[in-house]
């Protein structure tokens, strides 16, 4: 437990170090100038540092870099939009549900976070996809929305909690306006739990975003995409396993990194507050 | 604490053990199988039903050709020889078809074969209360009559060409007509006249069957039985039948396939399918109701390639004809490769959104031809995009509803022409291509029993089709099938999609 309270720790500097390294890598993979979508049929399957290619060629001859590094994109947009999204649903809606005074409204809105925590995600994302399109953006919109029940509790508990803590019971006999009671007292004591929290949802979301990009829900092929290259190496695992261990390891490392640091700022947060 | 010490040496005993004795289990089952007597085949599914008349299902012919006998089967050459029927006369109005049948021919209950139990399936086949998927081939038929205990007569509405394959096909397996009176359960036992008879079957794990002594070709089947083991997932089949446990593995594809092609004691064997590949076109679609559109993107297909990479090798085709059949024709000039006119084409046309080229997600090979037609098109300047669907909603939205643009698929092929032609070129088929002429000749082709006649009118048709392109045809693929390096006289019917296991069995090491 000792390293996890310390913030220094390596642990910390690495995981921040590899989050920096994907977005550069996500943000920069036009610079490298190889189109992830282009095939060269004469260079199917490419071992790593061969033929020219620095992780090698896939099935259809694509560059498995150029495809990592904008596979990586689809994954960070997806993991970091959904977390977004989740916070935009929940956290204002679980702050209304605290400080509704008849409690109808935060009955209704439990009822409705109870009802969607009771769908499984991947069962809500078939839905998502059978009335709508499939596609990234879906994803990311199916993902917030599921997340979203998490914020909303946090928040609601959280702001529950501070408004019957004396500073907020002062400011409301000084008869300050709502909105500004709002912001100046519950949004920065509720912010850090709710980010700790986000940086977990991402970590999710990357394994998430993959696992419905394999079941083909996701991003549609050829896009690229590190669940649809886990789902076309499948069947090369016995000849040519580096097809699936790059994605995969990029997969993990993205979500260990994003549920460290989720680790790291609440231990940082617990340090303080003690 | 000291009974919690001899449970764990208990159990670490155990656990080491159970590997080594599978291991060994393995390693004797293997010594043993030297010659074996059974042979098994590594089917991709559990069928649905063993009722030859009840289902449209591959896996059940698969099964049931080892089974029944047909009154008429195709041999190698694809010609439709005599069966259970040793020869047949047709009247000059090509009305009246008498059928003389095999004498000596015993089902697997003991009973012998006659002209009733030909009269009681055939009237089986076409009982709307046996609501049999299959029934509308056989509506020309008007009435079907015992002459004498070997010969039938059956009776046609209007003349029918396609007759004899209706007859050849897996539907047309002949029941014995005691059974069929008594109701028996033919969906769960089968009893038929053929090579082999029924043993048993466990849902999802195997059919079993055992040789029929009193077979009518002597000397056939060789082997003592045959054990059909269902297994789904294309590497296990694969490496089930590298290490032994398998003799036959039904349909591979790529990776599989190199495999078990570099595997010292498999074999692959290769034979020309009767399946069109195609880039299918929804033609009532604007742009896609355009024939030089169509053009357009049939000439930006590099189809070899395609046919390599995604379906492991076959041959270009560019009609609605697999390249081995005696009708195909080939166009592949009409419309040749031709990036730069598909470039052309692309900046000269309006695209009112992106083309959406949708794929069925089971079908591996298809996913990888789709993305492969993706990026061709999208070298060509067509705007496209895929989406991947299930197969049920392929079938819904697709094939009966024709809510697309662009679809990949295989389409299989009958023993007539007729079964894959009838009723293209009217708007009933989903690429809603209508075509008079087409429609019109291929009418005109099953009511003439002429052969030259008939090929006339469908390379008319044909050749309407790879100008028109209400397709992309990209080629028929082969069929490869893995083997035990040992197996002799096996046959993969291309037509019929079946196996003929008759001849099948294993060499002397």
């Amino acid at each position: 437990m000792s390293d996890s309270i310390n913030p220094k720790s390596y642990g910390a500097w690495i995981a921040g170090a590899v989050l920096i390294l994907f977005s550069a890598a996500a943000i920069l993979a036009d610079l490298l100038f190889i189109d992830p979508l282009t095939q060269q049929l004469d260079h199917v399957l490419a071992k790593p540092l061969q033929q020219g290619f620095l992780l090698g060629t896939d099935h259809l001859g694509r560059d498995i870099l150029s495809r990592l590094m904008y596979g990586g994109r689809t994954s960070l947009l997806v993991s970091l939009g959904s977390s977004g999204i989740a916070i935009m649903i929940g956290a204002p809606l679980g702050m209304i549900a605290a400080i509704d005074k008849h409690r109808g409204i935060d009955r209704a809105l439990q009822l409705i976070n109870d009802s969607i925590l009771a769908f499984p995600t991947i069962l809500l994302a078939i839905a998502v996809a059978a009335v709508f399109q499939t596609g990234r953006s879906q994803v990311m919109w199916t993902l917030g929305v599921v997340f979203s029940p998490v914020l909303f509790r946090i928040t609601r508990s959280e702001a529950r909690k501070i408004i019957h803590r004396e500073y907020y019971l002062v400011s409301q006999l000084l008869q300050t306006p709502r909105l500004i009671r709002t912001i100046l007292h519950l949004i920065p004591n509720i912010a850090p739990p709710v980010l700790i929290q986000s940086a977990s949802l991402a970590a999710i979301a990357i394994g998430t975003e993959a696992a419905l990009s394999f079941l083909g829900l996701g991003a549609q092929p050829p896009e690229p995409s590190w669940g649809l290259m886990l789902s076309d190496s499948r069947r090369y695992l016995s000849t040519h396993v580096h097809l699936s261990l790059i994605p995969g390891i990029a997969a993990g490392l993205l979500a260990f990194s994003f549920q460290y640091l989720s680790d790291q700022m609440a231990a940082a947060v617990t340090a303080l507050e003690e | 604490m000291r009974i919690n010490g001899i449970w764990l040496v208990m159990c670490s005993v155990l656990f080491v053990s159970a590997p080594l004795l599978h291991a060994r289990g393995n390693a004797e089952a293997r010594r043993e199988t030297s010659v074996p007597e059974v042979v098994v085949f590594g089917l991709s599914g559990d069928p649905d039903t063993l009722d030859p008349q009840g289902t449209s299902g591959t896996l059940t012919f698969q099964v049931l050709r080892s089974i029944y006998d047909t009154l008429i089967e195709p041999n190698e050459a694809g010609e439709l020889v005599p069966a259970l029927a040793e020869r047949w006369d047709i009247s000059d109005d090509g009305l009246l078809w008498t059928f003389h049948l095999r004498r000596g021919v015993v089902f697997h209950h003991g009973i012998e074969f006659t002209s009733a139990d030909v009269v009681a399936t055939l009237q089986r086949v076409r009982d709307p209360a046996e609501a049999s998927p299959n029934a509308f081939e056989y509506d020309v038929i008007e009435t079907v009559r015992a002459v004498d205990t070997h010969t039938v007569e059956i009776a046609l509405r209007e003349p029918f060409a396609p007759l004899l394959a209706t007859l050849a096909s897996g539907w047309s397996a002949i029941l014995p007509a005691d059974l069929i009176d008594r109701g028996h359960p033919f969906a769960s036992q089968p009893v038929g006249t053929g090579p082999f008879s029924f043993e048993r079957w466990v849902r999802d794990s195997d059919i079993v069957l055992r040789r029929n002594d009193r077979y009518w070709i002597s000397g056939a089947p060789h082997m003592a039985g045959v054990r059909f083991q269902v297994i789904t997932e294309q590497s296990v089949k694969a490496q089930a039948l590298i290490a032994g446990e398998i003799h036959i593995a039904d349909v591979l594809v790529e990776p599989e396939l190199s495999l078990i092609r570099n595997a010292p004691t498999t074999v692959v064997y290769e034979s020309p399918s009767a399946l069109v590949m195609v880039l299918a076109i929804n033609t009532s679609r604007v742009p896609l109701n355009n024939r030089d559109v169509r053009r357009g993107i049939n000439a930006a297909i590099n189809k070899q390639q395609v046919m390599d990479t995604a379906y492991s090798g076959g041959v270009p085709v560019a009609t609605f004809m697999d390249a081995g059949n005696p009708y195909y024709v080939d166009f592949t000039d009409v419309h040749p490769f031709d990036p730069a006119f598909a470039r052309s084409i692309a900046g000269e046309t309006e695209f009112p959104r992106e083309l959406v080229i949708t794929l069925p997600q089971n079908f591996e090979p298809h996913v990888r031809a789709g993305e492969m037609y993706h990026e061709m098109l999208r070298q060509a300047g067509f705007p496209v995009r895929t989406r991947l669907v299930d197969w049920s909603t392929w079938i819904g939205e697709v094939y009966a509803e024709a809510q697309f643009d662009l679809t990949v698929i295989g389409h299989t092929g009958k023993l007539d022409p007729h079964g894959r032609l009838a009723r293209f070129g009217t708007a009933e088929t989903y690429v809603r291509w209508e075509d008079e002429i087409t429609a019109k000749a291929i009418e005109e082709a099953s009511r003439v029993t002429d052969p030259e006649e008939r090929r006339t009118l469908y390379t008319l048709a044909l050749e309407r089709m790879a100008q028109e392109l209400p397709f992309v045809f990209v080629g028929s693929p082969l069929r490869s099938v893995g083997l035990d390096r040992r197996i002799e006289g096996f046959y993969m019917d291309g037509q019929l999609d079946t196996a003929d296991l008759r001849n099948v069995r294993f060499n002397q090491p």
